[in-house]
């Protein structure tokens, strides 16, 4: 064994150049690979991440206006949600689990004031059903319960950032808070992983908000969610089962797309998902490309180096070489030149994999990048069989040099 | 002892066959020293290789120590000419990138010897061809003669039974020629079979016995 990696090490260093730059094709198809793939569990992770503050399994439903004349009406007709639509959503879909309604205030921003500071917020009259779907989470007190909704209490849930700006860095809890000209009483604090943007929300009871700024029983958005199992096509059949259901109690067209508008998001996530796959498996096949045209590389330099030594290689068969030990030289050079630049590579893929987010610290699509173990694994498994297969063809040529004819003359 | 009897080979060259030795018969005692002479053509690079098991043969029988050898794989041949079969060449054949010693030590890596037993041996071999100095150099390094004694010494390393050396001054001047039959004499001396292809008539002269070939046969021995 230490014999023949002696040989392998002469053969190789007599020709250092050639060499590395063979060396260097498998190392850079490896790197590639890894990089790759690597950075695509960093899109998948982000993907992941952004879909965090939304239940999946849930439809978003708003107001829009008819585009179509129906039952005599008009087209250009708004559509306006009321309690009775959250109500009939909950007891005759099929499907539905949680159901919120959400009413918010005629102006986007309201003046919000906690002693000297202020600043505008968007404020969100929801149901207790609200927290689930948008996935917020409590970090102080408590959500919007059903006897705030039934006592119309001015009680607020909190932003963490509305905390942070409003009350520098005194806790919230128990404190009052000018919403327009109405004191509220705040109840809860919230984080969202939605981020920022989501944490500087305020949400009132939905009967206070109707109240408070004249909504009377209207209602603005409609989200609610189905089953965790229910898959795309059940998702599907629900949606339209909804418009017709929204389009009888409304009287629009049922086919009329704009009277109302319907997010689903898990057609949407799905949809995603599938360009990320579709992504990925184009991630796998740069990357073998890459690393395939390297493995040619090396068998085509072995294939050179065998032939430069055919009197080498028939000396060595006059003096006693079999065949076998011919053939493991060479598939020993294919091996060990592959896996040293494959391992080389693949430490390179992971260190830049590990680099990104040092490098591009605020990026929004990559997200914790990392080369798995098992990606790691293949690369290896990879390397050894096309490193076998690179020297496959050449060690056949060495075997079958005679040496009668590689000893005459010179 | 080499034994070959009504030996046959042609090759096919295209849809010709090219009848190379015709049913060639010849006995060499163990340590004899034998010249083969014959012009090119005459078949004697057949016969070494056929001799040297490089190479087989269509009809006939070739007995070496009392083993037939025929029919042999690849496998077995390479395993008979390192215990039986010492090579010189001309060109000397030494491996560029390895060592005198690692040179002399190459039969022994395939004979299954040790290395550390290897090198000892070669060290040894060297020293008898007085170039126990040399044994780390590179062949690049040294003269023609000198390569050709490490070729010499590699070609005892395993302790054969017959030196097969082809041609083994052609590349060397009169002087350093002189020197290197010298050493093969000194080979032979302590008893080993020693055969030289040669054309050189001075060569051939130092020789026991000369056995001419021409057109595939044997015509004359002396």
């Amino acid at each position: 064994m230490r014999d023949l990696l002696t040989d392998i090490f002469q053969t190789l260093g007599r020709h250092p150049l050639r060499t590395a730059l063979t060396a260097f094709s498998v190392g850079w198809g490896v790197f590639i690979l890894v990089a790759l793939l690597g950075a695509g569990v960093g899109f998948e992770r982000n993907l992941e991440h952004e879909w965090r503050d939304d239940a999946t399994n849930s439809l978003f439903v708003w107001r829009g206006r008819t585009s179509k004349p129906y039952q005599g009406h008009a087209s250009g007709r708004r559509v306006e949600f009321t309690n009775r639509d959250m109500d009939a959503i909950r007891t005759q879909l099929a499907g539905s689990e949680q159901v919120a309604g959400r009413y918010n205030p005629p102006t986007w921003y309201t003046l919000t004031k906690y002693e000297g500071q202020s600043n505008r917020y968007k404020i969100l009259s929801v149901n207790p059903a609200h927290q689930e779907i948008e996935r917020t989470e409590i970090r102080d007190g408590r959500y919007v319960n059903q006897s705030d909704l039934d006592a119309r209490r001015k009680v607020a849930v909190i932003g963490r950032a509305v905390e942070r700006d409003l009350f520098r860095g005194k806790p919230a809890l128990g404190e009052y808070i000018q919403l327009g000209d109405m004191p509220f009483l705040v109840i809860g604090v919230f984080t969202d992983a939605g981020g920022e943007r989501e944490e500087e929300k305020i949400y009132v009871p939905l009967s206070t908000g109707q109240v408070v700024w004249n909504g009377g029983d209207r209602i603005n958005d409609l989200l609610f969610t189905v089953s965790e199992d229910a898959g795309e096509e059940t998702i599907e059949n629900i949606e339209a089962s909804l418009r017709s259901l929204l389009a009888k109690r409304h009287h629009f067209d049922p086919d009329d797309r704009r009277a109302i508008r319907v997010r689903n998001n898990l057609s949407t996530y799905m949809d995603v998902r599938e360009a990320l796959t579709l992504v990925q498996r184009f991630i796998w096949l740069v990357g073998l490309g890459t690393l395939l045209a390297g493995v040619v590389g090396v068998a085509n330099i072995l294939l050179v180096s065998v032939r430069e030594r055919t009197p080498e290689i028939g000396l060595r068969k006059a003096v006693g070489a079999t065949p076998l030990q011919i053939v493991a030289t060479v598939l020993g050079e294919a091996l060990f030149l592959t896996s040293v630049a494959g391992y080389l590579g693949l430490l390179a893929g992971v260190g830049a994999v590990r680099g990104i987010p040092w490098m591009f610290p605020d990026n929004e699509y990559i997200r914790d990048p990392e080369v798995h173990i098992g990606i790691g694994l293949m690369a290896t498994a990879l390397i050894t069989i096309l490193g076998t297969l690179a020297g496959a063809i050449p060690a056949f040529h060495a075997a079958r040099i005679q040496p009668v004819e590689a000893l005459r003359g010179n | 002892m080499i034994r070959l009897q009504n030996i046959n080979k042609s090759y096919e060259i295209g849809a010709r066959s090219l009848h190379v030795l015709k049913d060639l018969n010849l006995t060499i005692e163990d340590g004899e020293f034998v010249a083969i002479m014959g012009s090119s053509g005459s078949g004697k690079s057949t016969l070494l290789n056929i001799l040297g098991i490089l190479d087989t043969y269509d009809g006939g029988e070739y007995h070496l120590d009392e083993t037939l050898i025929q029919h042999v794989s690849e496998q077995h041949g390479a395993a008979l000419r390192n215990r039986f079969i010492g090579f010189v060449f001309q060109s000397f054949h030494l491996l560029s990138y390895k060592t005198a010693a690692e040179n002399v030590a190459l039969p022994l890596l395939y004979a299954g010897v040790p290395r550390a037993e290897r090198m000892r041996r070669a060290q040894e071999l060297l020293e008898q061809m007085e170039l126990g100095e040399w044994a780390d150099h590179l062949p690049s390094e040294l003269s023609g003669g000198q390569q050709q004694r490490v070729a010499i010494a590699r070609a005892l390393s395993t302790n054969p039974s017959i030196i097969l050396a082809d041609e083994p001054t052609g590349a060397l001047d009169s002087a350093t020629s002189d020197q290197i039959m010298r050493v093969l004499e000194g080979v032979h001396a302590k008893g080993m079979t020693l055969i030289v292809v040669t054309h050189e008539p001075d060569i051939a002269a130092r020789a026991q016995r000369t056995i001419r070939l021409h057109d595939g046969r044997v015509v004359s021995e002396s």
